[in-house]
């Protein structure tokens, strides 16, 4: 039964809880039990609170029993990167600096996730405030992959990836200002989904780059993203099962430059999937993406250091090095640059739609052009061979957080080391339906998000 | 890009000796991405401004638009 309420993706099992088929104790239960055995042992956990869910759960469970009208995730357990504050509770996001802080307010997102009757279980690992697509934490230990533990997560969302793909929850929140929700998506096998910029609220979520950060769930399906986007925007979020007459765009150029030949296999399966589907192909090609790529680093670089210049004063040896030589270039820009930056955002984003997208509704793009990496390649040797392994995962991400665009990794297959791959979907603003459209498409005619990792233990 | 300059910015401008001690390992990134950025921002026109971006998203958020 363990096994069977745990396989349930976020729609299956809130539709069970609502339909009494499942308590939202036993739920509750399994998603703890789960966290503190198969999460801590992948080292996704940061803190969870058993007493308070499963007290909220048997009150969930007496609400229905009363007749209660039930919101749409009623008694539902999830848990959340350690960014996202609550009243009172602690989050520490991932780091030394942040030990032992109490957040004084709660986050729009987690008053939403409240309201649609979820509970809120605890907090899960990530990267050192935030910043590595590895999910590298020198602090509290390297998360594992839960496919193959020798291999790293993604991040930084890491322990939100590692959560869904180890079936412990259904969903999870993460925040992407480089790639965060699709790295650990598509390293883990999940989707993961960035929306446009400013769609989801931020406030309450501990920030890294505001003008880059975007909050956004983690889930197994493309279905289960709608209905966690639904909840978190209070906009509704229909897909369609029908495809037929979507156009999608391939961009050739930059985002073919650094493919690895077993990810260019499987994006061109995922391709013929959708032409099979009756979705017109169109090959485009990028604009320069020298001075996208700048901008981006520049952002996050300026607006982390301003966030950070305090500890970096007072504190500087209690951040690992890998993540204070992220932030450190941010103190030296001029601010004029700074300002130029923002301002040719808008149009630097007409530009790379009418590149890639062209006429077409979407982009399919790689979501990394390389297999998932050890955790030896991304921490151990030579400086310069440890930054190219870890630039190599945001060649085809990065960019899209400075354009402000919706986009989502998608599995779509697994590589010869067992390691999943995965495409990206890239859309106009606020086009979230489309590409959750397009993935569920996807995802009805494959099974690549229903195979679970071994370490799972759930076979 | 000086190294001194940058150590000296660090120090001076942001109080921060320990970076100030570290500028060198940033100053080649450091000096190309402001060369980059520059060069595009010589193609703007004149009255560009952060704001643009906001309100080019707010004019493609269908779903708000008065119906």
């Amino acid at each position: 039964m363990n096994a069977a309420i745990a396989s349930l993706d976020l729609t299956a099992l809130a539709a069970a809880i609502a339909a009494g088929d499942v308590t939202s104790e036993a739920a509750t239960s399994v998603a703890l039990d789960r966290l503190e055995g198969v999460g801590r042992t992948l080292k996704a956990v940061k803190r969870l609170d058993r007493d308070r869910a499963l007290d909220a759960a048997r009150a969930a469970d007496k609400a229905r029993v009363a007749g209660a009208r039930l919101p749409p995730l009623h008694g539902v357990p999830l848990a959340h990167k350690d960014l996202f504050y609550r009243n009172g509770d602690l989050s520490e996001g991932g780091s030394k600096i942040r030990a032992g802080f109490r957040a004084g307010t709660t986050a729009t997102v987690i008053q939403r996730l409240d309201a649609a009757g979820a509970l809120d279980i605890g907090r899960l690992q990530l990267a050192e405030f935030a910043l590595s697509p590895t999910g590298y934490n020198l602090h509290e230990g390297h998360p594992l992959n839960p496919w193959n533990p020798a291999h790293v997560p993604g991040g930084s969302s890491s322990g939100s990836g590692i959560a869904v793909a180890a079936r412990c929850v259904a969903a999870s929140l993460g925040t992407d200002t480089g790639g965060s929700l699709r790295h650990p998506g598509a390293m883990c096998g999940v989707v993961g989904l960035k929306p446009t910029w400013g769609l989801v609220p931020g406030d309450g979520v501990m920030p890294l780059s505001a003008s880059l950060d975007c909050p956004g769930p983690l889930t197994r399906t493309a279905r289960d993203a709608a209905l966690m986007m639904s909840v978190l925007t209070q906009r509704a979020y229909d897909i369609r099962d029908d495809v037929r007459g979507m156009s999608i765009a391939l961009p050739g150029g930059y985002y073919l430059e650094t493919l690895h030949p077993e990810i260019a296999r499987a994006l061109d399966e995922a391709k013929s999937v959708f032409r099979d589907l009756g979705v017109r192909l169109v090959e485009t090609m990028p604009p320069d993406m020298t001075a996208i790529n700048a901008t981006m680093h520049l952002l996050m670089s300026v607006e982390a250091a301003t966030i950070h210049r305090r500890w970096l004063i007072e504190r500087p040896h209690d951040y690992s090095d890998q993540v204070r030589s992220r932030i450190e270039p941010g103190l030296f820009y001029p601010a004029t640059r700074y300002v130029e930056a923002l301002s040719m955002r808008a149009a630097l984003t007409q530009g790379w739609l009418g590149a890639c997208l062209g006429s077409c509704d979407l982009a399919l793009i790689p979501a990394i052009p390389v297999p998932v990496p050890t955790i030896a390649a991304t921490t151990e040797g030579a400086p310069a061979d440890v930054g190219r392994s870890i630039g190599a995962l945001t060649h085809c991400t990065r960019g899209i957080n400075y354009l402000g665009l919706p986009a989502a990794s998608v599995p779509c297959g697994f590589d010869r080391a067992g390691l999943p791959m995965a495409f990206q979907l890239v859309a106009r603003p606020y086009a979230e339906a489309g590409i959750l459209t397009a993935a569920n498409a996807y995802q009805r005619v494959t099974d690549w998000h229903t195979r679970i990792p071994p370490s799972a233990d759930l076979h | 890009m000086d190294d001194e300059l940058l150590r000296r910015i660090a120090a001076e401008l942001n109080g921060a000796p320990e970076t100030a001690a570290r500028a060198g390992r940033s100053a080649a990134l450091v000096a190309d991405t402001n060369t980059r950025i520059a060069e595009a921002a010589g193609t703007m026109p004149f009255d560009s401004t952060p704001y643009s971006m906001p309100h080019w998203l707010a004019a493609n958020d269908k779903p708000r638009q008065p119906t």
